[in-house]
């Protein structure tokens, strides 16, 4: 057993850190109120060498994958700067992913050269009103047209960067039940029949969450994002690997208050002492620290099963899980330990506290992660519900 | 111009030191990397190759510790990289590390300039530079906040209290460079990865022809201790122009203010 990175993870996260308290620490306070996707993110990204992962060099891209044990330490650094920055980041990561394995050549000739670079900005759109994570319930309907083109129509929400250039959307295309009917499109946002609305979040807002409505797009076929109904496995491949990384992010955002914190425990005096001499401070500490150490490692676990093409959805979800809430916590405790300073403005432990709530949903809630966690581990019978079966008819 | 060689030195990462009440220096299983203003050596040089077509190669010398240096020295740009490797090199004083260095840059040889930081992150003795171009017999430009290649002669800007002076000097020569001369670039991923193929060489003492007698330090350390200033922790009550004017007066007492 090796707990260490390898001498290029290290190196990797080693100037990962000093770049980013360079380009992203700074201005995170002045950011926060920031409404939409931010993309004043992109060119730090991009000097950081975080761009264009998984799109060919031709396209300016970096021509190479992300490993994924990198992709965790780029979260976790990226979260202990800005989560904005880690989001925005990820989402390069999985749309070029996305469109690089199951994109037409005509949409990578298209839209690669833009996305690679940050020059366009590619979101996602799962979720639906009233559907929450349950993805199988997709209600947003593409009817395929005589021309190969689809008309597609519904409504998208929660959606993070609805203001971006383009979308991938999770389309049901036929009759199959739950996630077996879902397709994936490629939908720009400029196309006709698209709009959309920001909501007014309390934290994560320079990624601009928001509803996207389609009304009546008419997609051509270039832009079906590989088989037909084979829609709902990328989708999951993406949680796979966003639910440890938003662990890490939240983890990252909970070391940097800490860290805050027990300076300012060794500084700030009452009652004749330091409060980093109580017990009722530094054991809460050192309890939220091994918490979020323990999370640390549920993650890159993860990661790495992740990296050895092992299944890992019980330990991405139960990283999701346990380290969201872990960081949560302790931003919490350290709100408290910073006593009416940690209320106000001038510390940031209420803005990241702010933004890692936003986690307790995004990319599968708590609740979704520990339903998956336990099927995995103690079997269907945990199930909520009964699996769908795929039925022979095909959809036309 | 041929080659160019950057000198570095793998010292301990400053932010796992810490002093405790006693004044002890505290290091716990401490990281290690390249030496800050030796960063940007490797960037002045890194950049002065790019521009000339000419090689850059990386030189250290040191303990068993420093062959981990092989790769964060080699992703920031070089081409190559040498590693004069010794136990006795742990704690070389400049004398020590400049004799090996110089015998390193001959060996190694076809380098007309030879580019260090302007002091190491740990001792920051400032001797390296001058003591290899002492040894080499070549011109020497210090603390150089630019560089600036022309034909067979090779100019800085340094930046000081009084102004900036410009210095010129024909190659073959050495330069120091200080921490504002340049901002090292962020390795991408691809020269993270790549950094582990490039060619890295070991040598020890004896095969740069180093004798074991001249392989002593000429200085001891006798100890290292940390200093840990105390707070004078003055409060002024009051409040207003009153209180303004006596956190004036406190400052100038202290030659905070002029």
């Amino acid at each position: 057993m090796d707990f260490d990175f390898t001498d290029e993870e290290l190196l990797f996260q080693k100037h990962l850190r000093e770049g980013v308290e360079r380009l992203i620490a700074p201005g995170f306070k002045e950011r926060w109120h920031y409404d939409g996707l931010n993309r004043d993110l992109l060119p730090p990204l991009k000097e950081l060498g975080l761009l264009g992962f998984a799109w060919p060099e031709e396209y300016g891209g970096q021509g190479v994958i992300l490993p994924d044990i990198m992709h965790g330490i780029a979260f976790l650094e990226l979260g202990r700067a800005d989560c904005s920055s880690s989001i925005i980041f990820g989402a390069t990561v999985e749309c070029a992913e996305v469109l690089m394995e199951l994109g037409t050549k005509e949409l990578q000739d298209e839209w690669g050269p833009r996305l690679a670079t940050g020059e366009a900005y590619c979101g996602y759109c799962f979720v639906e009103p009233g559907m929450g994570t349950d993805l199988g319930n997709i209600q947003t309907r593409g009817e395929l047209q005589e021309d190969g083109s689809w008309i597609i129509s519904g409504d998208k929400a929660s959606v993070s960067f609805c203001t971006s250039d383009a979308f991938i959307v999770a389309v049901r295309t036929g009759d199959q039940p739950g996630a077996y009917g879902v397709s994936l499109f490629f939908v720009p946002a400029d196309l006709e029949g698209v709009s959309v609305s920001i909501y007014e979040d309390f934290g994560m807002k320079e990624i601009g969450r928001g509803g996207v409505a389609l009304r009546n797009d008419r997609v051509p076929a270039k832009y079906l994002l590989g088989e037909r109904e084979g829609g709902f496995k990328p989708i999951m491949h993406i949680f796979d690997a966003g639910r440890p990384a938003l662990a890490l992010m939240c983890i990252g955002a909970a070391e940097t208050v800490m860290e805050q914190c027990v300076e300012y425990c060794k500084q700030r005096e009452v009652f004749g002492q330091k409060l980093s001499k109580y017990e009722a401070i530094s054991f809460g500490l050192i309890e939220h620290k091994t918490k979020l150490d323990l999370a640390k490692m549920m993650a890159f676990k993860a990661f790495w099963l992740r990296s050895q093409k092992k299944w890992n959805a019980k330990e991405a979800g139960q990283a999701k899980f346990y380290g969201c809430e872990a960081a949560f916590e302790s931003i919490w405790f350290c709100t408290r330990a910073f006593g009416h300073l940690g209320y106000t403005s001038e510390y940031d432990a209420l803005y990241r506290l702010a933004d890692v709530m936003g986690f307790a949903w995004g990319d599968g809630s708590w609740e979704v992660c520990k339903m998956v966690a336990a099927r995995d581990e103690f079997g269907e019978e945990y199930l909520p519900y009964t699996r769908r079966k795929r039925t022979d008819a095909v959809s036309k | 111009m041929e080659k160019i060689i950057v000198c570095y030195k793998w010292v301990v990462d400053e932010n796992d030191i810490s002093v405790d009440y006693d004044g002890n220096i505290k290091m716990r299983e401490p990281s290690y990397k390249v030496s800050l203003y030796d960063r940007n050596a490797i960037e002045a040089g890194t950049q002065l190759a790019e521009k000339c077509g000419a090689q850059c190669v990386a030189l250290t010398a040191g303990d068993a510790k420093s062959e981990k240096s092989r790769k964060e020295a080699l992703c920031a740009g070089p081409s190559e990289g040498f590693a004069v490797i010794d136990d006795a090199l742990e704690s070389a004083d400049s004398l020590l590390t400049a004799t090996i260095l110089s015998a390193a840059i001959s060996k190694i040889g076809d380098a007309q300039l030879v580019i260090c930081g302007e002091g190491s992150g740990d001792v920051y003795a400032q001797q390296v530079g001058p003591r290899i171009a002492a040894a080499l017999g070549w011109p020497l430009l210090t603390y150089a906040t630019s560089i600036e290649v022309d034909g067979e002669k090779l100019r800085i800007k340094r930046d000081g209290s009084e102004g900036t002076e410009l210095l010129e000097a024909v190659l073959p020569l050495v330069v120091t460079v200080a921490g504002d001369c340049n901002t090292p670039r962020m390795p991408g991923l691809k020269d993270v990865m790549g950094a582990g193929k490039k060619p890295f060489t070991i040598w020890s003492p004896s095969e740069l022809n180093c004798s074991a007698e001249e392989l002593v330090n000429g200085l001891a350390t006798m100890e290292i201790i940390g200093n840990r200033p105390d707070r004078k922790n003055i409060v002024i009550k009051g409040s207003g122009k009153e209180a303004a004017d006596e956190v004036i007066r406190g400052l100038i007492s202290e030659g905070v203010l002029g």
